[in-house]
């Protein structure tokens, strides 16, 4: 997987700061992280999200 | 005994004084103020001391104990909280410039239940930036210091929890653990930290790093003094929407029942990829002690465990990136440059990969289930290495070059993943001197059996009792 100027001119946007090489190049490594997640055999297995109806928020305000 | 002594009483002992009258909460209070006078500014551990509200607190519970109304064993004890745990009228930064004025107008479930069990609040602890890092090394209020060494790191994020434990300043400290933030801590500064299972105990009140990953822990010089601390903050609440709805039960009844017929696995995958020998051989000298208690320890092959950071890391991110997108995308120069950078990293991860995050934990998590049929505990190390030094960007494990920010919470993750209760024990030292960490892990809500088997650990070494040098 790599990422596109398009995709880099998104998440600059997304994330309002400036993206340097260093920081670049962790994204790659997390989204090739994330690619080698595909070898797990996912497709039969329901992500781990829940919700639970009834309950209030964990904190009021922040 | 001398008011430094006071400070290094074990809460188990302070109590019986406590309760017997032996010992008054004000002359305890005092002695705690003063060492955290003496040790303070070198440590950099409190963001906010409540020195007049501690001693009016400690007042109070003199009064209280002296007229008959003794509340239990965390009456008139000091205690610290991580500065993330909301405090009614009390600055809570969570360790930020951001949060730099944020004065809460409720308490944590936590805070409340300490001011139940007339526990005497000594201040806010200092912390990595918003919990999101393994250093606690602050841009914005300055790094906590180890206090066996000051001039090294405390890991982090519970940062200023583990190092005012372990120096005496409290005789305990909540600290939040999401990737490994009580354990790093504990283990860097030789102390016991425990992450809880996931839902025990509730986080209403405590600011957010990670919803699915972040716990509550206690940290505290012995196991018995966190199974004390457990005992006041598990339980039910509704307000929490992870909060299990399960009985309560006393951490320290069962402490006492050794390791005889337990059965240990050792992860022999990823825990041993990248760590020092003389971590190794701490470790290895522990399961001769465990073995030695009576336990049945046995390597384990666990191959999942290498996509322990991919996983972790990509939820951990992106739910810390919608917790901070709006302050990410207004304000980015009043973050840390690490904490920024891992959150745009957050921000760039697809709804779609987080989903596939959240997909693989499942894997993961059935994978360790299936080991955990056949193994009562897991054992691995806590920190590949001894503390480092401020300001170490990249530091030495086995002989190569890391990242530090990876390093600290690589043996850790895992069992964030889980959600299994995991408890780091103190179990050597590095030949610079800097305490060593083992965790064990559980079956989830076992915490009981975790706490069990690292009492029996502790009861048959000494390094919780060792005192660091300043």
């Amino acid at each position: 997987m790599k990422i596109t100027n398009e995709s880099l001119e998104a998440l600059k946007a997304a994330s309002g700061a400036e993206i340097d090489v260093d920081l670049l190049s962790q994204i790659q490594a997390s989204f090739e992280g994330i690619a080698g997640m595909d070898q797990m055999g996912l497709k039969e297995t329901e992500p781990a999200i829940r919700f639970n109806p009834g309950k209030d928020a964990r904190t009021k305000k922040s | 005994m001398n008011s430094q002594d006071m400070c290094f009483l074990t809460i188990t002992e302070a109590a019986a004084l406590l309760a017997s009258k032996e010992l008054s909460p004000v002359d305890l209070v005092e002695a705690h103020l003063a060492r955290i006078s003496d040790t303070g500014e070198a440590l950099n551990t409190f963001v906010t001391l409540l020195a007049g509200e501690a001693l009016e607190s400690a007042q109070k519970a003199e009064g209280e104990i002296q007229t008959g109304r003794y509340l239990g064993p965390l009456h008139g004890i000091p205690v610290g909280l991580k500065d993330l745990y909301y405090t009614k009228g009390i600055r809570t930064t969570v360790g930020s410039k951001i949060m730099g004025d944020f004065v809460p107008d409720y308490d944590a479930a936590v805070a409340e239940s300490f001011q139940e069990a007339g526990a005497i609040l000594m201040g806010k602890l200092q912390m990595h930036e918003f919990a999101l890092g393994g250093t606690s090394e602050n841009p914005h209020h300055g790094p906590a210091r180890n206090p066996w060494n000051t001039g090294r790191i405390t890991g982090g994020s519970s940062g200023g929890s583990g190092a005012a434990v372990a120096a005496g300043q409290c005789m305990a400290a909540l600290g939040s653990d999401t990737g490994g933030s009580v354990r790093i801590p504990a283990g860097a500064c030789g102390i016991v930290g425990l992450k809880p299972t996931y839902g025990l105990v509730s986080r209403h009140g405590v600011f957010p790093l990670s919803h699915s990953l972040d716990t509550v822990g206690p940290m505290t010089r012995t196991v018995r003094d966190t199974a004390i601390i457990l005992n006041a903050i598990a339980g039910h609440d509704s307000r929490d929407l992870s909060s299990a709805d399960r009985p309560r039960q006393d951490y320290t009844a069962g402490l006492d029942n050794g390791v005889r017929g337990l059965r240990i696995g050792v992860p022999q995958e990823y825990f041993y990829d990248s760590i020092d020998d003389e971590v190794t051989d701490a470790i290895k000298a522990a399961i001769g002690i465990l073995q030695g208690l009576g336990a049945i320890v046995e390597e384990v092959l666990i191959p999942v465990l290498g996509q322990s950071i991919p996983i972790s890391g990509a939820i951990l991110i992106t739910e810390a990136s919608e917790v901070h997108m709006d302050s990410l995308r207004n304000r980015p120069e009043d973050f840390g440059g690490d904490v920024r950078g891992r959150l745009q990293i957050g921000a760039a991860t697809s709804a779609v990969d987080y989903i596939k995050a959240q997909r693989a934990r499942v894997v993961f998590n059935r994978e360790v289930a299936e080991v955990m049929k056949t193994y009562d505990l897991l054992l691995a190390p806590t920190v590949g290495i001894g503390a480092p030094n401020l300001d170490d960007q990249v530091v030495a494990v086995a002989g190569e070059q890391h990242q530090m920010l990876a390093v600290m919470p690589r043996l850790t993750r895992p069992f964030n993943l889980t959600g299994a209760p995991t408890i780091s024990v103190p179990c050597g030292f590095t030949s610079d001197g800097m305490p060593i960490g083992m965790q064990l892990s559980g079956r989830a809500f076992e915490d009981a059996l975790v706490l069990r088997a690292a009492q029996a650990y502790e009861s048959a070494t000494e390094w919780h009792t060792l005192r660091p040098p300043i």
